[in-house]
């Protein structure tokens, strides 16, 4: 595997604390050492958040015993309920101090160990020593709770707060199969996969990405099939990501991948988590961030953008049969108004006699050569594309019929096209919409604008010659160290079972050889029965 | 995890020595088979064939002994490095000259079929810029764009084939062994130029994966074009005649004419077959390209062969440009294909050398 040699960014690791040391003049500046005293300590976090209307600072008093406590948290990252009755309550009135300590004065560490054992009724309790990790977690939606003479901080997990819900992926709607889709909530996306698949080598681990935002981001894999290398990749290419905030795995996408000079996503993206497991069983790796519903999934290949979740699902006919449309509407999305314009203007000769004359009697009025057409009626289908994506579902239907009837029909009557043109760019459309994956279909139909160049200027040769430099450019792409053209070139016959044509699930008992899995056959069950690998 | 080794896997060796000898010549092959042996020009062109992947197995076989040289490095190590140097230069020379011709003819079909007002440089410069930026990704890139096209283009020559059987008349197979034998010999010597292009394994064998099935692959990969190579004359004598044959140009193009689609895209089958056929020039004049410009880095002892790939460009389109008109074409590839023959001899001499001094290497 090719490795960009980047060590680990230690600004990555530059603390909240930090952040406006510069702005905030010397004489306000709060020691940032954790003081044993309650008060102090609720200046030091004032001091950051004070401003802030979200934060909220509550003190009291431990039970009878009369010692200080507060708690910090952030209202809407948190369960207020849960806070109240379980936090609040038990400590209020129910934390039970030992007899012998009550007269004298209380070991205030022995105290801070009754609190988390016996009255924190959280399952995720930890301590944290410095303000800094205190900050992190409050702002995660964890709660502080600071303890009069104890030197460090008591945290629980009460997150709670909106999010979307389990809708269907928008950009993944399949007829059969599992209709759910990841949403915002790491944790959320993260049980989606696990209900899915009950192996206890499925490992979640998280890193946190961002100097400010510091989002979560999980790495997702299976022991014992994943390639080790491959994991550590993908761990060393996460840790060089060094920005102030990360919101999509988009950015992330853009940062690890291989190859950022080209038009080809080198990295699957996906809102299915059905998909996203059936990749990890295939030796791959997923990525997840918080506050983002898609999924990465490395490593990747080109013909895996021809590969939808209900190839799987139906019956292995229909599957290769639709693999194999794709893949003819992939060529079509981005030659034909290339071969139009070449034919038309080049090789005539070339189509038939019936064909050629009816294409000259609908051209005779059309004051454009082919290629002007052909450029004004793409880019206009762009514009509507474009247009029809950001708006309104009301409004986009009203573009439809603009684009449909004003621009179609009207365009051929008023003679600034040829109603041949008109179907050439339908085709193009239709079949780059039957690419199953958002990202490549973009890609494909980018590249029908240099093809219709070289076609107006060197006729089918030029589209010849630069479908070849294409063929190099995408031989010579790798993701995370596989070859992108794999299992064609370089040729593995072994994983054409999975490729043009679906096999039947009875044959496909192997994974894919060209992932590096470790585990080659899909049945062996040894690392769930016996010892972890 | 399976650590996958760098270098030429197995099944890329087959392709890469399939496409080597899978070139411009498809389109003129029946011509050159027929004017050499008339009807008899299939069992010729078999036995040349057959003549050929002995040779073939001989280069093998020197190539095993040296398993980590080009040619370029043991033909020093076997005759003194002098005469060794002057060798690597004779096949720089001659792989040049291969990717010139390659060049000039493709251009010259491209401009006689499909771009008939294009200016004949133009041509070349196109596809001489593409074949540069393929030669500067690597032979790994190169042997694994032979895996992408050469299927296609076997495909391509195979639909061609059984699609022209409609139009067969055995009857202008006959007559058979008119002449004796005399033919046959002649013909044999005249045809082992065509299956030119397994002398790359002389280059390439250091860099396969696994050097103990390089034989055997190869032999897969000069295997399929032998097929083609000998249907294809058997076909485009069956529908032509021997005689027409021999007088047609390029008989490959015409046999992808006479093929009539019902009811198709395009009225003709040969732009379709044009297709693929650049793709195989492609693939072969990638191969000599990138060939040359090693060898004169290695002869040089240098490392990095792409200053010279891209310093040679000049020169391969001078090469391709020098002829005036198709019979100098003709006579050129002509040349070019006797020094082929002079590689063969050559290498065969090294092996005999190598097999009497005991040399062997790495």
């Amino acid at each position: 595997m090719k490795i960009i040699k980047r060590s680990k960014n230690p600004k990555n690791n530059k603390v909240f604390s930090q952040n406006d040391s510069n702005s905030v003049p010397a004489e306000q500046k709060e020691s940032l050492a954790v003081s044993t005293n309650v008060t102090e300590n609720l200046k030091k976090f004032k001091a950051f958040l004070g401003d802030s209307a979200d934060a909220v600072f509550r003190e009291f008093k431990l039970g009878m015993s009369g010692i200080k406590c507060a708690i910090v948290y952030v209202d809407g990252l948190t369960d207020r309920t849960l806070i109240n009755d379980h936090i609040l309550k038990p400590l209020m009135y129910q934390v039970a101090i030992p007899e012998t300590n009550t007269n004298s004065n209380p070991n205030h560490h022995e105290l801070f160990e009754i609190i988390k054992s016996n009255a924190f009724p959280l399952g995720d309790v930890k301590e944290a020593e410095s303000l800094d990790e205190a900050f992190l977690f409050l702002m995660s939606g964890e709660i502080v709770l600071i303890v009069d003479g104890v030197q460090k901080f008591l945290i629980g997990s009460a997150r709670g707060w909106r999010d979307r819900g389990i809708n269907e992926p928008q950009s993944e709607m399949v007829v059969r199969g599992p209709r759910d889709g990841f949403t915002e909530t790491l944790r959320t996306n993260t049980a989606l996969i696990r209900r899915r698949c009950r192996d206890p080598n499925l490992c979640i681990k998280t890193i946190r990405l961002g100097r400010r935002g510091k989002t979560d981001a999980a790495y997702i894999y299976i022991k014992g099939v994943v390639a080790q290398q491959l994991v550590e990749e993908v761990e060393r290419r996460l840790q060089t990501i060094d920005v102030d905030i990360i919101l999509d795995t988009g950015q992330i996408e853009q940062i690890i991948q291989d190859n950022y000079l080209t038009l080809f996503p080198q990295i699957q993206v996906t809102e299915r988590p059905d998909k996203t497991i059936a990749n990890l069983l295939e030796g791959r790796v997923a990525i997840m961030l918080d506050n983002s519903p898609f999924a990465l999934i490395v490593p990747t290949t080109f013909y895996q953008y021809f590969q939808s979740p209900e190839d799987y699902y139906d019956r292995w006919i229909l599957g290769s049969f639709a693999r194999l449309l794709r893949l003819t509407g992939s060529l079509l999305a981005s030659m034909t108004p290339a071969l139009y314009i070449a034919m038309v203007s080049f090789h005539p000769g070339y189509i038939p006699t019936n064909l050629v004359l009816s294409i000259a009697a609908t051209r005779a009025t059309v004051p454009f050569p082919a290629f002007i057409e052909a450029i004004l009626m793409e880019i206009t289908f762009e514009l509507l594309r474009e247009a029809g994506a950001r708006l309104p579902r009301a409004i986009g239907q009203t573009i439809s019929i603009v684009g449909g009837l004003i621009i179609g029909d009207a365009a051929v009557r008023a003679g600034i096209t040829s109603p041949i043109m008109i179907i050439v760019v339908a085709i193009t459309a239709i079949a780059s919409f039957i690419i199953p994956s958002y990202n490549a279909a973009v890609a494909v139909r980018m590249v029908r604008f240099p093809f219709m160049v070289v076609a107006a200027s060197f006729g089918i040769y030029g589209v010849i010659l630069f479908f070849i430099v294409i063929c190099i450019h995408l031989v010579n792409l790798k993701s995370f160290g596989v070859d992108f053209l794999s299992p064609q070139a370089p040729f593995v016959y072994q994983d054409w079972k999975d490729f043009i044509i679906r096999f039947p699930q009875q044959m496909m008992k192997q994974r894919p050889l060209s992932y590096y899995a470790v585990d080659m056959d899909r049945r062996d069950q040894d690392d769930i029965k016996g010892t972890r690998v | 995890m399976k650590q996958r080794l760098d270098g030429i896997s197995n099944i890329q060796i087959t392709f890469l020595i399939s496409s080597a000898i899978t070139g411009v010549t498809v389109l003129s092959l029946p011509r050159i088979a027929s004017e050499a042996a008339g009807t008899d020009g299939v069992f010729v062109i078999l036995i040349a064939g057959i003549v050929s992947s002995s040779i073939l197995v001989l280069i093998a076989l020197l190539a095993n002994r040296f398993p980590k040289d080009t040619i370029i490095e043991y033909s020093s190590k076997i005759i003194t490095p002098l005469p060794g140097k002057a060798a690597g230069v004779g096949l720089f020379i001659y792989l040049l000259g291969v990717s010139g011709t390659v060049l000039r003819n493709f251009a010259d079909v491209i401009k006689g079929f499909i771009l008939r007002q294009t200016p004949l440089e133009i041509i070349m410069i196109l596809f001489a810029f593409t074949v540069l930026y393929m030669v500067l990704k690597g032979i790994l890139t190169i042997s694994k764009m032979c895996e992408l096209f050469e299927p296609m283009v076997i495909g391509a020559l195979g639909l061609l084939i059984i699609l022209s059987f409609k139009n067969f008349n055995i009857e202008n197979l006959y007559p058979l062994f008119e002449k004796g034998v005399n033919p046959y010999l002649r013909g044999t010597l005249d045809l082992l130029p065509v299956f030119l292009g397994y002398e790359i394994l002389l280059f390439v064998f250091p860099f396969a994966r696994n050097k103990s099935n390089v034989l055997k692959y190869s032999l897969f990969g000069f295997l399929m074009p032998l097929l083609m190579f000998v249907t294809l004359t058997f076909v485009a004598i069956g529908v032509y005649g021997a005689d027409a044959t021999g007088r047609s140009l390029y008989p490959t193009l015409q046999l992808a004419k006479y093929i009539v689609f019902p009811g198709a895209f395009a009225e003709r089958f040969d732009i379709f077959f044009m297709i693929f056929w650049i793709f195989a020039s492609f693939t072969t004049m990638s191969i000599y390209y990138y060939l040359a410009s090693l060898s004169i880095t290695r002869v040089f002892g240098l490392k990095n062969y792409k200053p010279f790939a891209v310093l040679m460009l000049p020169f391969v389109f001078m090469i391709g440009i020098l002829p005036q008109n198709i019979l100098q074409i003709l006579d050129f590839s002509e040349y070019i294909s006797l020094i082929g023959l002079g590689v063969l001899v050559f290498s065969m001499i090294l092996l005999a050398i190598s097999f009497i001094l005991r040399k062997k290497g790495g």
